[in-house]
């Protein structure tokens, strides 16, 4: 029955994600009815994508589709995450792109919107490692096109690059080059025979465990890796920002844990390498986020933070997994709480930061200024959001932060009460940017507004979030991670492991968010007797002096500059690495030296063929008789000119470079390997 | 009676107690700074005369802004629903359903509406009093976190109610690491609660007390009142788990069932006294602190409950 129902649904899906692409195209002539009709369908695929995952993650069974697709109850979690992300991005974007109307290309977006999300499912339900690499990669194209949008403005420009660069080298090469390695070693690339036969001594699959930490940890922008997330997440259209926070860095932890861990048993000694960068993300990212004053870079340096929150339970339970059972599901457990709050605050951030842009132009925390007066649903939505990630209560980023807390300082050792007092003493880091960013929403003065109002789509895509957060708060519902985290760890059905488990969690705080609604429910209710009838206002108290309040007031840019200053050394020094690193060496070699050259060379043969056309056709043209030939010679003008911008476009562009240049390398290491072995 | 209602009407004993002692202890405290002063000082029930007039006031604000409004009536009642949460010995409260992590967050949530409300008000010393509130709480973060994390090792448990009654066992309480716990479970409550050297926030002669200056009136007053209730909330964490507990630990083996409970909370409002008498002087002894120059003492006294952590490893 059950097999049934994941596949009508997955029909549902599959089907709604292929209308969000051809009709848009049916309709592309009028924009806003093109966006509205591709993301509804993108809405209702998003819903069946949810109903599907919801139901195998409760009912605890699992599907298998059609030989290569596999969905347990750890991969519904992230397919559920996607479906969340996918709702409120769709119903908030028809509205919101109107904003990029002078772009046009509705369908485009529609498309990519499309691709985006239904790869991004697939890869998580993929037992196929080829089919895994496919995916992965439709993900990353169409992230790349979906990150520059804007492709007028120039930072946009610039952070696509980059994205493009880094994602081709620290992405699908290594991943290519893992998968092959382990087609080379085992002959199979099906991940469950796979997980039968691998062996751990084989250099093959030491390779391609290196290869795909590499590319996994790249892409969940933790720390070293991560210098490409803070340009390229704000540079697209807020609720596709969402998505690339909200859910696409976790495929990367999906990577780690659902195709490393589960199937390709890797030493341990990563994990332990991997709680090391994590921890570094924590206070790189939190230290970052301070000193921004871009709301977009802010949240997106969060990401960067929040991520090694996630990936400090889940990396120490993998390296507890040899020796305390209990202890591992119940970490695990935490970090997929995390990372499913994380998903629903970060998208919703996300979202209002888009309601920064549409109601202000601006996203600079200094433009901003009391959003409720404009729409309470932006302004509640930001209260909630960022309390969310500062993980206060009484919200699910609370509970989730707790359950972090809580089972970490479960594990006897003091290898955990360490990681613990580092976890909680960077916490308050994370506090200290979401005040930030949620302070200039409700700052009482006058600011320029671009758009008075924020229609119902853009009200509606926040307020799913909105509801999630709250009602998760008060309903906790870690005991559906934690039979997540018990069936991935096998230990489903084993008595004393779920007896341990119950004992562990009943005692903490759970039911303290009641008790802080309760009171806040107390307080909203005295307040609205109160109302303050009897209120005289005067004005702002200055000790008497008249001050022009623009002059004398601090601004959210000011804030904290004392502490960033503490840390001004280390961020300047590291920033002038990675520009070295990621951009200038580069670009000297690669993009200004061998392919501008190539580049010139292309055009100039370009010109010299268009103009020795154009004198042939210019030759004829002024003889009557020869009207054919007229047509002829004009003919071929053009299709020299096409063929020429177009060999300069495909061949010679710094991208297609690249791509070559890495593809060609990793056949040679291909072949090198496979005659190793032979 | 049964279970529930046994704990509803301790809930109760507990919010009505707190409800008094904040005012009182302020008086104290004003009384004992103005004999450290040579000064007479006013009578010991003066703060609740003061809270009495404040709602009385007709008050004035620079907006008419629901946010300003309801805000004040918030952070009240959490305050005097969070004073049910106190860890006293066999006096089960909501200690029993919370734990350390879930109280301090939880003042921390307080903590960030008052900054919030100061920076949304377009007044340089309510924004600077922000400013200095959100960074002090984090600067000390480090050191509750070693607090926390040391007690957690130590005790096994984070839950207020089983900290209460575990500490003060023989085999928990005479140990060098529980003492280094103690001292920094002190310094917790004497810094979070914003005393004199570490007022920042406020700061009177500074910013004209910060994110409350453009306060007045029965709003004023409920501020006032929640920042008293969170002091007595944060000073009764190391009277009950240093002080009461030992105590509450001989007298159970004299005593027990409600005679028990109304017995330690006796023992725990005597000390509570004593424990801001001591803390008074200290205050009258000190200015204040400049902002910038205070983060470094916050983070030097992270070494005491670091010591205590290292040592609880040790199993000294």
């Amino acid at each position: 029955m059950i097999m049934d129902l994941a596949s009508t649904l997955f029909g549902v899906m599959a089907s709604a994600y292929a209308l969000a692409i051809i009709i848009p195209l049916a309709l592309r002539s009028n924009y806003t009815l093109s966006i509205r009709a591709g993301l509804s369908f993108v809405f209702i695929a998003s819903l069946s994508q949810l109903i599907l995952s919801s139901t195998i993650m409760i009912r605890g069974s699992s599907a298998c589709l059609y030989g290569y697709f596999c969905i347990d109850s750890f991969s519904a979690l992230f397919l559920a995450v996607i479906g969340l992300a996918g709702l409120s991005i769709s119903l908030y974007g028809m509205e919101y792109m109107e904003i990029y109307k002078g772009l046009g290309g509705a369908w485009a977006y529609s498309l990519m919107v499309s691709l985006f999300l239904s790869s991004m499912a697939m890869l998580c339900i993929s037992d196929n490692l080829l089919l895994f690499l496919f995916f992965w990669e439709v993900m990353t194209l169409t992230s790349i096109v979906l990150i520059g949008w804007e492709y007028g403005e120039k930072h946009v420009v610039r952070a696509t690059k980059q994205y493009l660069y880094t994602m081709l080298l620290l992405n699908s090469f290594p991943l290519i080059l893992g998968v092959s390695m382990l087609w080379a070693g085992y002959g199979t690339l099906q991940l469950s025979s796979l997980e039968k036969i691998i062996d751990d001594r084989s250099p093959a699959w030491l390779l391609s465990i290196i290869m795909f930490y590499i590319a996994f940890t790249a892409k969940a922008g933790l720390y070293p890796l991560h210098f490409w997330l803070p340009d390229a997440h704000p540079a697209a259209p807020s609720n596709i920002s969402s998505l690339l926070s909200g859910v696409m860095i976790k495929m990367g932890v999906y990577g780690l844990f659902g195709v490393m861990l589960r199937y390709l048993h890797p030493p341990v000694i990563l994990y332990y390498l991997l709680l090391v960068q994590a921890l570094l993300s924590i206070f790189w990212g939190s230290i970052k986020a301070v000193g921004e004053n871009h709301a977009k870079r802010l949240l997106a340096y969060s990401s960067v933070s929040q991520i090694g929150y996630i990936l400090v339970p889940l990396s120490l339970s993998a390296i507890t997994l040899g020796f305390d059972r209990v202890l591992s599901a119940l970490l695990l457990a935490a970090g997929l709480a995390y990372l499913f709050a994380h998903s629903i605050f970060k998208t919703l951030l996300f979202l209002t930061s888009g309601c920064y842009i549409y109601v202000y132009g601006s996203a600079g925390l200094d433009d901003v200024a009391n959003i409720g007066a404009v729409s309470r649903t932006a302004m509640i939505s930001i209260i909630v959001g960022s309390l969310s990630l500062a993980g206060l209560p009484p919200l699910l980023g609370y509970i989730a932060k707790l359950s972090i807390y809580a089972s970490i300082l479960r594990g006897a050792s003091p290898l955990y009460s360490v990681i613990a007092a580092m976890v909680i003493a960077l916490s308050p880091l994370t506090l200290l940017y979401s005040v930030k960013y949620m302070a200039p929403a409700l700052r009482l003065v006058e600011k320029k507004v671009v758009r008075g109002r924020i229609g119902y789509p853009m009200r509606a895509g926040m307020l799913v979030p909105v509801v999630l957060l709250v009602v998760f708060g008060l309903y906790s519902i870690f005991g559906l991670f934690t039979s997540i985290s018990m069936r991935f760890y096998g230990v489903a059905g084993n008595a004393s492991v779920e007896a341990g488990l119950i004992h562990i969690i009943s005692p903490y705080g759970y039911y303290f968010p009641l008790i802080v609604f309760a009171s806040i429910g107390l307080g909203l209710l005295l307040g609205y007797i109160d109302r303050g009838k009897d209120v005289v206002t005067s004005r702002v108290w200055t000790t008497g002096y008249i001050i022009p309040p623009d002059k004398h007031l601090i601004r959210p840019s000011h804030l904290y500059i004392e502490f960033s200053r503490i840390f001004e050394p280390l961020t300047g020094f590291s920033h002038e690495v990675y520009e070295c690193l990621v951009w200038r060496i580069p670009s000297k070699i690669v993009y200004s030296g061998i392919a501008s050259r190539i580049t010139r060379f292309f055009g100039g043969l370009n010109t010299w063929f268009a103009a020795k056309a154009r004198g042939l056709a210019e030759k004829y043209s002024g003889i009557r008789e020869f009207k054919l030939d007229e047509l002829a010679g004009s003919s071929v003008v053009a299709a020299v000119r096409v063929f020429g911008n177009m060999a300069r476009l495909i061949i010679v562009s710094p991208i297609a470079l690249f791509t070559i240049a890495l593809l060609i390398l990793s056949v040679i290491i291909l072949v090198i390997l496979l005659f190793w072995w032979v | 009676m049964d279970e529930c209602m046994l704990r509803t009407v301790w809930v109760i004993v507990l919010i009505l107690l707190g409800a008094f002692m904040a005012p009182v202890l302020d008086g104290l405290r004003r009384k004992i700074r103005a004999k450290v002063q040579r000064r007479i000082g006013p009578p010991l029930l003066q703060t609740i005369y003061d809270l009495s007039k404040l709602f009385s006031l007709q008050p004035v604000l620079p907006f008419k802004n629901m946010f300003m409004i309801v805000t004040p009536y918030i952070v009240f009642v959490s305050m005097l629903v969070l004073s049910a949460a106190v860890p006293i010995p066999y006096v089960p409260g909501f200690s029993t359903v919370f734990d350390a992590i879930t109280l301090l967050y939880a003042l921390l949530f307080v903590s960030v509406l008052v900054v919030l409300l100061g920076l949304a008000l377009p007044n340089p010393y309510s924004n600077a009093g922000s400013a200095r509130e959100a960074l002090t709480v984090t600067v000390f973060e480090v050191f509750i976190a070693f607090t926390i994390v040391g007690i957690a090792y130590k005790m096994k448990t984070l839950n207020l109610y089983g900290l209460a009654v575990l500490y003060g066992f023989p085999g928990n309480y005479l140990r060098i690491s529980t003492l280094f716990l103690s001292a920094s479970l002190f310094i917790l409550a004497y810094i979070e609660s914003a005393y004199t050297p570490f007022d920042m926030g406020e700061a009177e002669t500074e910013v004209l007390g910060g994110p409350y200056l453009e306060f007045s009136g029965r709003y004023y007053g409920l501020f006032l009142y929640a920042l008293l209730l969170k002091r007595y909330i944060l000073l009764s964490l190391p009277v009950s788990l240093v002080l009461v507990s030992p105590v509450a630990a001989v007298l159970r083996s004299l005593v027990s069932g409600p005679l028990l409970s109304v017995l330690v909370l006796g023992v725990f409002t005597l000390f509570l006294l004593i424990t801001m008498s001591v803390y008074s002087v200290i205050e009258a002894l000190y200015p204040r602190y400049r902002v910038d120059l205070a983060f470094k003492p916050l983070i030097l006294a992270s070494v005491i409950p670091l010591i205590g952590l290292v040592m609880g490893w040790l199993g000294w």
